[in-house]
Formats: C-alpha cells, sequence, structure tokens
C-alpha cells in the first residue's frame, strides 16, 4: 500500500476548506426558498457541476467498478443507456421543465397540486422510506474503499466515518442548499482532476490488450455483447432506459437541481449536459474494476478489487489528492441528499399532518432535526445491517420502490388530463409492490414453484415493477373517473 | 485485441474525453456562476 501521513495531510486539509466554506454560506440564507433551492438562482455551468458532484459518490465508484469487473466491457453499455436517459429529459425538458415551472420545491408537493393532500402524504412517506433506506449503504461502501486503499483496520474508520458524517451534517443544517451548492462545486473540481489522474495512472500500468485478455478469458462472449450477458439482455435494457427516465426526472436530490435552477430552460439544458457527461463518468470507474480484474484476477473479489488497485499504483502524494477527491465525492452526494429527504420529511410529511402550516422559519428548523437524525440513522445502519445481495440490487430496489410509482402519478398527472387522485394513490401502492415481492421471494426461490420465477429475476421484477403503476394509474384513473374528476393543472404551468 | 475489444476502447475514450471536456469547461465558467450566485444570495 502507498498510503503515508502526507496522504492524511492532504485530507485533512481538505476537509477543513469544505467545513468553512460549507458554513460561510450561513450567512446567506434568508428564507425557506434560499435554504431549499438556493433562492432558485444557480446558473448553468454551477448547475451542471452541482448535479454530478451529487450522483457521483464513493458509493458510486464503488458499485459502478464492480459492475465493470463482473459485467466486463458489456457494463459499458449501461453508461451508455444511463446517458440516453438524461439526454431524452435534457432535450424534451421531459418532467423536469413541469416541475420546474410549478416552482415547488419536492416531487410530493405536485402531489397536491394535481391530486391531493392524501397523495402528497403518501407519496411523502414512500419516497422518504426509500430514499433513507437506499442511502443507507453508503457509509459502507466508503468504509470498504478507505480501508482497501488506505490500509487501515475496521476499527479505525468508524471513527473517520462519524468525522466525515459530522462535517457534511454541520455544514447541511447550518448552509441548507447553498452550501450544498458551494461545496459541490468545489468537489466536481477535484472529483473530477483525481478522475483523470487514477485514469491515466491505470493506464499506464494496465493495458486495454491486458484488460480485453482478461475479460475473454473470464466472460467469453457475455462480457463484450450485451445482449449475450446473461445477467443483462432485453429485459433489463428496457428496465434500465425506464427506470433513468423515472430516477433522471423525479429522484429527489436529481429533481432539486431542477428547482434551483434560474428558469426551466437553464433546468433542461443542465439535465443535457449532465447526459452527456454520463456515458463517461460510468465507464471511467468501471475501467477501474476491469483494470482490477486483469491485475489481480478474478480471485481478489469484485468489491474490493478496484480499491486495493488503486491503493497499490496510485504513489503517495497522489493518492491523498485521490482520496480527499473521493471524499469529495462522497460528501457531496451526502449533503444533497441529507438536504433532500429533510425536506421531504418537513414539507410533504410533517407540514401535511399538520393543522396549522408551519411557517418559514419553523420549516427550516425542522429540517435541519431531520438532517440530523437522518446523519445518525445512515451511521448506525451502515455499520450494523449486512447488505442481502450485491450493491447494485439493493440500489437499484431501494430505488424502483419509489421511482416507479412516481414516474406514473407525475408522467400522468403532467401529461395526461384524465389522471385522478385515486389513480395516483393506487399506483404509488403498485410501485412498492414488485420491490417488495422480490425483496421477500427471493429469499425462498428455491422453494417457489417454476411459473412464479420471473419475479424473482431482478430484471423482469424490475421492469414489471416499472410497467405496473402505469397500468394501474390508466386503469383506475379511467374507472374513476365520474366519481372523482381530475383537476385541471394547465394554469400553474405558466412559462417563466 | 479483437474486434469488439477495440470499439469498447474507442467508445471508453470518446465518453471519458466529452466527459472531462465537459468538466473543463464547467470549472471555467462555474467560478463566475457561483461568485454571481454569492453577490444575489447577500442578505440586504
Amino acid at each position: 500500500m502507498n498510503y503515508t501521513i502526507f496522504d492524511t495531510f492532504i485530507i485533512i486539509i481538505y476537509l477543513g476548506l469544505t467545513v468553512y466554506l460549507g458554513l460561510r454560506a450561513k450567512k446567506y440564507i434568508e428564507n425557506s426558498e434560499g435554504y431549499f433551492v438556493a433562492g432558485r438562482k444557480v446558473k448553468l455551468a454551477l448547475g451542471i457541476a452541482t448535479l454530478v458532484a451529487t450522483e457521483i459518490g464513493t458509493v458510486t465508484f464503488m458499485y459502478m467498478a464492480e459492475f465493470g469487473f463482473t459485467m466486463g466491457f458489456s457494463s459499458f453499455f449501461m453508461g451508455i443507456l444511463n446517458m440516453i436517459g438524461f439526454i431524452i429529459i435534457g432535450y424534451t425538458g421531459f418532467i423536469v421543465s413541469g416541475l420546474r415551472k410549478l416552482k415547488i420545491m419536492t416531487i410530493p408537493e405536485f402531489y397536491e397540486i394535481k391530486y391531493n393532500k392524501n397523495v402528497r402524504l403518501l407519496g411523502g412517506i414512500v419516497l422518504f422510506l426509500s430514499g433513507v433506506l437506499n442511502m443507507g449503504i453508503f457509509l459502507k461502501f466508503d468504509a470498504i474503499f478507505l480501508s482497501e486503499t488506505m490500509g487501515l483496520g475496521q476499527n479505525v474508520l468508524i471513527y473517520i466515518m462519524i468525522i466525515m458524517l459530522i462535517v457534511v451534517v454541520s455544514y447541511t443544517i447550518l448552509g441548507g442548499m447553498l452550501s450544498v451548492v458551494i461545496t459541490d462545486f468545489m468537489q466536481f473540481v477535484i472529483i473530477s482532476i483525481g478522475m483523470l489522474i487514477v485514469t491515466i495512472i491505470i493506464l499506464t500500468k494496465v493495458s486495454f490488450l491486458d484488460i480485453s485478455n482478461a475479460v475473454n478469458m473470464n466472460y467469453g462472449e457475455g462480457g463484450i455483447n450485451p445482449l449475450k450477458n446473461l445477467k443483462m439482455g432485453w429485459f433489463f435494457i428496457g428496465w434500465t432506459i425506464i427506470a433513468n427516465l423515472a430516477t433522471g426526472s423525479l429522484h429527489q436530490p436529481i429533481a432539486a437541481k431542477a428547482f434551483c435552477s434560474e428558469s426551466p430552460k437553464v433546468a433542461r439544458k443542465v439535465f443535457l449536459f449532465f447526459g452527456l457527461t454520463l456515458a463517461g463518468r460510468s465507464m471511467v470507474p468501471m475501467l477501474w474494476g476491469l483494470a482490477a480484474l486483469a491485475f489481480f484476477g478474478p480471485s481478489v473479489g469484485a468489491t474490493i478489487g478496484m480499491p486495493r488497485l488503486i491503493g497499490t499504483v496510485v504513489p503517495s502524494g497522489v493518492l491523498g489528492i485521490v482520496l480527499a477527491g473521493m471524499l469529495a465525492a462522497s460528501m457531496s452526494t451526502y449533503s444533497a441528499y441529507l438536504l433532500s429527504w429533510s425536506s421531504v420529511a418537513t414539507r410533504d410529511i410533517i407540514s401535511p399532518i399538520r393543522k396549522v402550516p408551519l411557517s418559514e422559519e419553523q420549516s427550516i428548523k425542522v429540517a435541519k432535526i431531520f438532517s440530523l437524525l437522518i446523519g445518525i440513522f445512515i451511521l448506525v445502519f451502515g455499520f450494523l445491517y449486512e447488505i442481502p445481495a450485491t450493491a447494485y440490487q439493493y440500489l437499484v430496489l431501494t430505488g424502483t420502490m419509489y421511482a416507479s410509482g412516481a414516474f406514473a402519478v407525475v408522467a400522468g398527472g403532467l401529461y395526461w388530463k384524465k389522471a385522478n387522485s385515486k389513480g395516483a394513490f393506487s399506483a404509488l401502492l403498485a410501485g412498492i409492490l414488485m420491490p417488495m415481492l422480490f425483496l421477500v421471494l427471493e429469499k425462498f426461490k428455491n422453494s417457489l414453484p417454476e411459473w412464479m420465477g420471473f419475479i424473482t429475476d431482478i430484471n423482469i421484477s424490475g421492469f414489471v415493477g416499472m410497467i405496473l403503476p402505469i397500468i394501474v394509474m390508466v386503469i383506475v384513473s379511467l374507472l374513476t373517473q365520474k366519481s372523482t374528476p381530475p383537476n385541471d393543472i394547465t394554469k400553474y404551468l405558466k412559462e417563466e | 485485441m479483437d474486434l469488439a475489444s477495440t470499439i469498447w476502447m474507442i467508445l471508453f475514450y470518446i465518453f471519458s474525453s466529452i466527459f472531462f471536456i465537459i468538466a473543463g469547461v464547467v470549472i471555467f465558467f462555474g467560478f463566475k456562476d457561483l461568485s454571481d450566485l454569492l453577490s444575489k444570495s447577500e442578505k440586504k
């Protein structure tokens, strides 16, 4: 391992600078719009930086590298699919433009405008629970990454994680979205430089020919052709495209960046350029995973291969910058996610169940308390919970739990005049069904009858999980048009 | 190296270059956007 005290010094300087800048944002916060959506004043370049930083964490590098290690070159195909989803959103303004025009701060606020308070409350609860669970494994993967690159034991890591979490929670609580945007930008700079340095160093140690030989030897044609890969195939492709459209436009930490933009037009452009970066930003860590396969062989393990490679080939000094970049990536993700889920808890769960709505000051205070509670939860959950399947499966399942129902409800509400509250309520419940079924039945897959085997196939289950809420939304809305007439929201969708 | 691996290699270089070029441009213009945002957000 190349890690030395000099690398620790670089990391400490970086953490100190982040706290200082994040805390400075406090002096700019005047009201809840400033706290939750940075006053809706974020321009294009800053919007792209903050969205990229939010969507890259150490956990992203870990699961992308794991994907590259286990799927070979076929993994690159997923990067291209991710890119297509966001380019469609950015080019057409699908969902994000409509939501930005409504000047909302959280997705469930739309549910009340289009449907009613009950749909907002259910949507808020589903979004909050799935979001916080989704975030629950991030710390665990950061721990694995740091232990492999620094060569430290697990006992030290819990202290590093606690320090990191205290830093993020403190600047998120005090500075809200403005501190998230400021630190995201700084983190974007460090992440980009770190990614470039690691890629160059890895490619000087492991050639594409070595990688090609390793892929051919370990995975054969499935490692090169995604359609021949047993873990991918057509259902995977269909599911990934729809899931990307859904999570791309409706995942609260991503959508929040559209809400911060200075106009719907800027929001669209942010998504378009972010989409253009997606294939490359996915392929880079996938290549690191592939290089680990070629360098160590398959026995090292898919999860620890990439961090071990970085700890082995990146020299001291540079390793400090790279680790600071990784910490930067994690912190920007944590801060954006903490703010998103605490906003949802405050505005869509606590506020609707109160008789008197929260004042601006109260809603900021409640959001800060939730940020703290979520921080404590992910620390405890991350270290106690054992992930049942792969990280990718876990993240996808918890993501699908929310995104599938929300996709039908929001897309239906914006683009289909007959969408009503009963259809929306049923679609949200249907969205939870398939991931829950998968989670439960997967444990008993050996004792299930053969015809039910499709439910325990993650690709089929994921695909059906995305389609089912759409079907439920359409059928229930059509059947209840007379008893529950749909609300017309065209008057709210004015151009700015 | 076989043809399929070569194609993936070319795609990797194309898309990773796009990522790093956009990142460079975003870093260049992002500083100005950030100072604009902070000056607009200053408490009156």
